[in-house]
């Protein structure tokens, strides 16, 4: 069977993605914003007695790289490394996408264009004439609707054709006035064809390095090739798109109004987040019950009784249900509180709302030295830190990066979440939506102001602009919705089932046993180890040893922090907010738990983290500097609160 | 019979630790996020499973 290589491109948030995981089965993750995808990957996908390999490339807006995955994607479609390109376009914003179209049709690479969206374009009451524009571009143009599968087979025909006879592909190339034609013809005859000569205009720096021409020369007639390919793009669609019906545009800028209004988009944000908030706690906490019911009492009384009738040690009985049943038990017990955090910011991030989110937030950013597009990765740090930290590649400058590396820990992901549901629950009833609110707000103050402050000494340098397209109002896909909180959700019941599970057991194995064998937990080597760390807690008032290692543990994964508390306190019989709050209110006040929370949420995060600023920063020097300070500002941050606390309350 | 399933309970856990310390190590060197709960965004590990596939 033939192998047909196919690579996806277009630009950010036209649904490359979405065609991507359509074609090979894939569950990529899928956001309704730009910068979404940073690296290419490959899937295979079988249709019409062929196999094709799709390579899902980075959004880019032109061929000329200004940042890292845009050269990832330019450097794939002039190689000759694939046999036709499927060029995304997003429909309902035609003019943007078609200067990529056209710089395509430039490379001499074949190519089909795929008319993305084409549902929202009837829907907003504009008309598209596909013929039209496929015969002025000389190329395929079929009209599809990835989110629902529509299309998807004309498209790949069309592929096979064009795979089959490559004679057929002519497409037209656009014509520029007679000087800048003069100034190509120049650059042909010197690099022997006009597509390197376009290659040269469009400032790929190797290229040009590598044939000796001169950068400065050759950008004041990139210049003008750029500003005249806007001119066909601009024709272009002027003779094939018709917008006939403004009324759907003037709803949109409606809402825009107020959400990116400079004084109400901030309140709105927080209000909206609240209700996620709220919508967490409470509509989590009835699947919470449920599962603690099934975890605390008849699972761990069913494994209980069996053991005693069977004969099984005591040690192993103990180990089976204290640490396995507790530990384990514990952390899935807030399975529902997180697949309804995730459902909520997956409907925020599809929508479309958490774009404009990155857009209002830019001045804020702007006054600390970053811009919006730093804003992405943070709220991705929401979910987890790690691929947060991936998505900082986006970023154009090193320096921008880097930062927005270092200070993207700060926002809380959801492993801490556990731990601020247990703890609010218990400490704060009542007030858990206002206690996890303030701790996620606290995260991304402390985010910002570790920037100024990082901008100002470390990483001194003019922050980078930010041009940032708003993507329209989608109505999430269901099945997306669905793709990525059940992803999320398996993710959680995998890492239970593994790291979890693996620290409770060496857990439990170092709260009950000494050089001397099995013995207490206060005479046990986690007694002693948590006891050294919580000699240093003690100014905030949690200065325990179960404390002390709760936070040495969670560095394996921040939910280890319940399950450590689980075996350590004994909770395993019962791990509801009252069962919880009778066994901790002898080792913690209410502003030792707050202070506790905020430690939690400030100290570095896992290990998993640290791997990946390890691997985007390429520098064990920034890892060490990542960890220190996060400790250094999360034990400064929850003194404060202590003090501040104690002293109010 | 008790000690009998004492030995096997033991061995499992056992295996299961050493299995998932090992996963955790190998995850945190290769700075990929296979280790905690999230989806992907740069599509590092599971293109690597798809390649596999």
């Amino acid at each position: 069977m033939a192998t047909i290589r196919v690579a996806l491109a277009g630009n950010p948030n036209c649904g490359k993605t979405t065609l991507f995981n359509a074609l090979t089965g894939a569950r990529h993750y899928v956001g309704n914003w730009a910068g979404v995808t940073v690296e290419k990957r490959s899937g295979l996908y079988k249709y019409g007695g062929y196999q094709f390999e799709i390579i899902d490339l980075p959004g880019t807006y032109s061929l000329s790289p200004n940042s890292p995955e845009e050269k990832i994607a330019r450097d794939f479609i002039v190689s000759n490394q694939v046999d036709v390109v499927i060029n995304i376009v997003d429909a309902s914003a035609l003019e943007r996408n078609l200067y990529l179209t056209t710089q395509i049709v430039e490379t001499g690479t074949p190519m089909v264009v795929a008319l993305n969206m084409m549902d929202e374009v009837e829907r907003t009451g504009a008309r598209l004439d596909v013929q039209g524009l496929s015969e002025q571009l000389g190329v395929t143009v079929k009209p599809i609707v990835a989110v629902k599968q529509k299309g998807l087979s004309v498209v790949m025909d069309a592929v096979i054709a064009l795979y089959l006879d490559k004679t057929q592909y002519a497409p037209r190339l656009p014509q520029y006035s007679e000087s800048l034609e003069g100034e190509i013809d120049q650059l042909q005859e010197k690099l022997g064809s006009r597509t390197k000569a376009i290659r040269a205009l469009d400032g790929d720096e190797a290229f040009l390095r590598l044939n000796q021409l001169d950068a400065v020369d050759i950008s004041k007639v990139s210049e003008r090739l750029t500003g005249e390919r806007y001119q066909f793009v601009e024709q272009l669609t002027r003779s094939h798109f018709f917008l006939e019906n403004k009324k759907f545009r003037v709803i949109s800028d409606k809402i825009d109004t107020l959400l990116l209004n400079p004084l109400l988009g901030i309140p709105a944000f927080v209000l909206v987040m609240l209700m996620v908030f709220k919508l967490t706690f409470d509509l989590g906490n009835i699947g919470l019950d449920m599962i603690d019911v099934f975890f605390a009492e008849t699972l761990s009384g069913w494994v209980n009784d069996a053991f005693v009738a069977w004969g099984v040690a005591e040690w192993m009985r103990a180990l089976v249900v204290d640490a396995i049943i507790g530990g384990v038990g514990g952390v899935l017990t807030f399975v529902p509180n997180i697949a309804i955090m995730f459902i909520a910011l997956s409907f925020l991030e599809d929508s479309g709302y958490m774009a404009r989110v990155a857009f209002i937030m830019d001045p804020l950013l702007r006054k600390v030295g970053l811009n919006g597009k730093s804003f992405i990765p943070m709220v991705l740090g929401f979910g987890c830190n790690v691929p947060a930290i991936m998505a900082t590649r986006t970023l154009d400058s090193e320096k921008d990066r880097l930062l927005t590396i270092l200070i993207n820990p700060f926002m809380s992901c959801g492993a801490r979440l556990p731990v601020y549901v247990l703890f609010a629950g218990a400490f704060f009833p009542g007030n858990e939506t206002l206690v996890m609110a303030s701790l996620y707000f606290f995260g991304i103050v402390v985010a910002l102001l570790a920037a100024l402050v990082l901008r100002k000494t470390v990483l001194k340098a003019e922050g980078s602009h930010f041009v940032m397209e708003i993507p329209p109002y989608r109505l999430p896909s269901l099945k997306s919705s669905i793709i990525h909180v059940w992803e999320r959700v398996k993710g959680y019941l995998v890492k239970a089932g593994t790291v979890i599970f693996a620290a409770s057991v060496i857990l439990w194995f170092v709260m009950s046993f000494n050089f001397t064998g099995m013995v207490e937990m206060n005479e046990s080597f986690g007694a002693m180890v948590g006891g050294f760390i919580g000699f240093f807690l003690i100014p905030m008032g949690f200065g325990t040893w179960q404390a002390g290692l709760s936070l040495l543990t969670g560095l394996v994964a921040k939910e280890v922090v319940v399950s450590n508390m689980a075996i350590a306190y004994g909770f395993a019989e019962n791990v509801d907010a009252a069962g919880f709050y009778a066994k901790m209110s002898a080792h913690f006040t209410p502003v030792a738990a707050y202070a506790f929370l905020v430690f939690v949420l400030l100290y570095t995060p896992c290990v998993a983290v640290i791997g990946a600023v390890r691997k985007e920063t390429n520098s064990w020097r920034w890892t060490s500097f990542s960890i220190v300070y996060q400790l250094m500002v999360a034990w400064l941050a929850s003194f404060l609160v202590a003090t501040i606390g104690n002293w109010i309350f | 019979m008790g000690t009998l399933i004492t030995a096997v309970l033991g061995l499992m856990i056992g295996a299961l630790v050493v299995f998932s310390v090992g996963k955790t190590i190998k995850n945190t060197k290769a700075g990929t996020c296979g280790g905690c709960s999230a989806e992907c965004t740069s599509g590092t590990c599971s293109t690597k499973v798809q390649l596999e596939d």
